[in-house]
């Protein structure tokens, strides 16, 4: 799945276990985890339920390729992290 | 309507879409209240071959605020699974349903009740299964005692009831959106100098032998307020009540296996606590935002209730005929009687024996003042009709909220804020013309009080 925007240049990929390699140096790159209230978009209701599933695709959304702001969605938990590097990487995978 | 197919994304996605909240004191078990979120609008009773179910990919949720910052202090979270007995025939069922575990039965559904409250997440019941859509008397016999058999006890004093229900809530949408031509007064709309009615007509229900998805909770007062208080100026007999739907932030169609998954949080997606506020009172452009935001931030579309867009119509559609809300509307005076009603509650002092504030902050909630005891002849008009016990204190099922709101803002209420304010008399006989009378389905008298679901055999009659 890949998704540009324009101007925002910004990507998302489904990745199974093949992202597992790049991952160790995205989280070098301060991430910030959410699933409840930790990190909310501007007044946006985020809510988690007790029952949540850690079952599911890992999913990357590259909101901006330039600056590599991305979204890691992992079962009900959302990361975000800036990693220009591996987010260049994708979009060259992407491509 | 109230709230059904309000905001253009959520008019696309139905088993997301909140219609109505209902929030009362129990009238045969006054020491509860209950609890109703409706989903899923305007449901085809004849729904075959997949009748209408809750969608398992949402997460639906009531919210009580019990401390009037608009944020919720218990919620009580909702989430559905389906079960297919057999994927290889296409029916729902494959004879008669007569219980809830009946083998005829082959698309059921069922849910789990979680309590959240001070950051405790507390398992209420989990399995429970919700009744089937009323088929027909073949499929379902006995329906509603078949459906009655899906309320269940949980910890605690709690019931729950989740499953198909009649819509209960009547309104003349083809007359409110032909540019508010409303019947019962359509030879009066002048605007556009057609002419085309010279006598007025009953109101026509447009939700009339439709069925909705209901989750209905009824709890002891004490369990919310933390107080069995009866004294309706006691400010922590008020609660603010809303529902919500959420979804996952990404959903994935895998065309390659022909499933779907999600990740990520829940994202809301729908939220609703008093009836047409984001249906008559917010713009187009702001509907879809204001589905995704938390009451408690409501201080940025108070305007759209200050200065309500129909406040100013009314007198142009229907000329001479509001000549106050005219002048009103034209003063640029701010409508602080609708604020009251919709976003404060209604202060102490203005109407005798009753208040429902929960303080200054600006917050659409259902706000219930839980000391007021059930009206023995309840008047479906409310507050405005001299029964503290109706909409706008919480809202009972056979309300006219629909009258109660246009006389609202056709200036009725005006007087509680400015009492040198002269409604014009149309602010008090105003109507879309129709009442409880025109919902075929009875209303219960006991738990879930909405009416047996129209059966698909026979409906639309």
């Amino acid at each position: 799945m890949l998704r540009t925007a324009a101007g925002a240049s910004a990507a998302g990929l489904v990745a199974g276990g093949a992202l597992a390699a790049a991952l160790p140096a995205a989280a070098a790159a301060r991430p910030e985890r959410s699933g409840q209230s930790a990190e909310r978009p501007a007044h946006s209701a985020t809510t988690t339920p007790d029952a949540g599933s850690a079952a599911g695709p890992l999913v990357i959304h590259v909101r901006d390729a330039r600056t590599g702001e991305m979204d890691i969605f992992a079962g009900t938990t959302r990361t975000r992290l800036r990693d220009p590097a591996l987010a260049a990487r994708l979009v060259r995978a992407s491509q | 309507m109230s709230s059904h197919r309000e905001a253009p994304e959520i008019s696309k996605d139905p088993v997301a879409d909140s219609t109505d909240v209902y929030a009362f004191v129990s009238p045969d078990r006054p020491s509860t209240v209950t609890l109703i979120a409706n989903y899923i609008p305007l449901e085809e009773p004849a729904g075959g071959p997949n009748f209408y179910e809750f969608g398992d990919d949402v997460l639906y949720e009531i919210h009580v605020d019990t401390d009037g910052d608009g944020q919720a202090d218990v919620t009580y979270q909702f989430q559905f699974s389906t079960a297919l007995r057999d994927p290889d025939t296409f029916l729902y069922n494959t004879g008669p349903i007569r219980s809830l575990n009946s083998p005829n039965w082959n698309s059921r559904q069922f849910y789990t009740v979680t309590r959240v409250a001070g950051g405790i997440s507390q398992p209420l019941g989990t399995g429970l299964a919700c009744p089937p859509c009323n088929i027909g008397p073949l499929s379902t016999p006995r329906y509603a005692t078949l459906a009655a058999s899906a309320v269940h006890s949980l910890p605690g004093g709690v019931k729950v009831f989740a499953g198909q229900r009649a819509e209960g809530f009547y309104v003349d949408l083809g007359s409110i959106f032909d540019l508010a031509t409303l019947r019962p007064f359509q030879q009066l709309h002048a605007k556009y100098g057609m002419h085309i009615f010279n006598r007025p007509e009953p109101g026509v229900n447009t939700t009339n032998e439709l069925n909705v998805h209901s989750i209905a909770l009824q709890v002891p007062i004490a369990a919310l307020t933390g107080s069995s208080s009866r004294d309706e100026s006691d400010p922590r007999a008020v609660i603010g009540v809303w529902t919500t739907a959420s979804r996952r932030h990404v959903h994935i169609l895998d065309a390659d296996q022909g499933t779907s998954s999600w990740s990520g949080p829940f994202r809301q997606v729908s939220r609703l606590g008093n009836p047409l506020v984001n249906e008559v009172l917010i713009p187009l452009g702001k509907k879809d935002f204001w589905n995704t935001q938390p009451p408690m931030y409501d201080e940025m579309f108070a305007s759209y209730v200050a200065h309500p867009e129909l406040a100013a119509l009314l007198p142009a559609l229907y000329p001479g005929v509001f000549p106050h809300l005219a002048g009103l509307a034209k003063s640029g005076k701010p409508r602080a009687d609708l604020e009251a009603i919709l976003l404060t509650g209604i202060p102490a002092g203005l109407i005798k024996g009753f208040q429902n504030h929960t303080g200054p902050v600006l917050a659409d909630m259902l706000r219930l003042n839980t000391a007021i005891k059930p009206a023995r002849k309840p008047n479906i008009l409310g507050v405005l009709g001299g029964d503290l016990a109706g909409f706008p204190n919480g809202r009972r099922v056979f309300d006219d909220v629909v009258t109660i709101e246009l006389r609202a803002i056709a200036g009725l209420t005006y007087p509680l804020v400015a009492a040198a304010y002269k409604p014009d008399a149309a602010a008090g006989a105003i109507t879309d013309g129709l009442t409880p009378e025109d919902v075929k389905k009875p209303y219960l008298r006991s738990f879930p009080y909405l009416g047996v679901p129209y059966g698909g055999y026979y409906n639309p009659s």
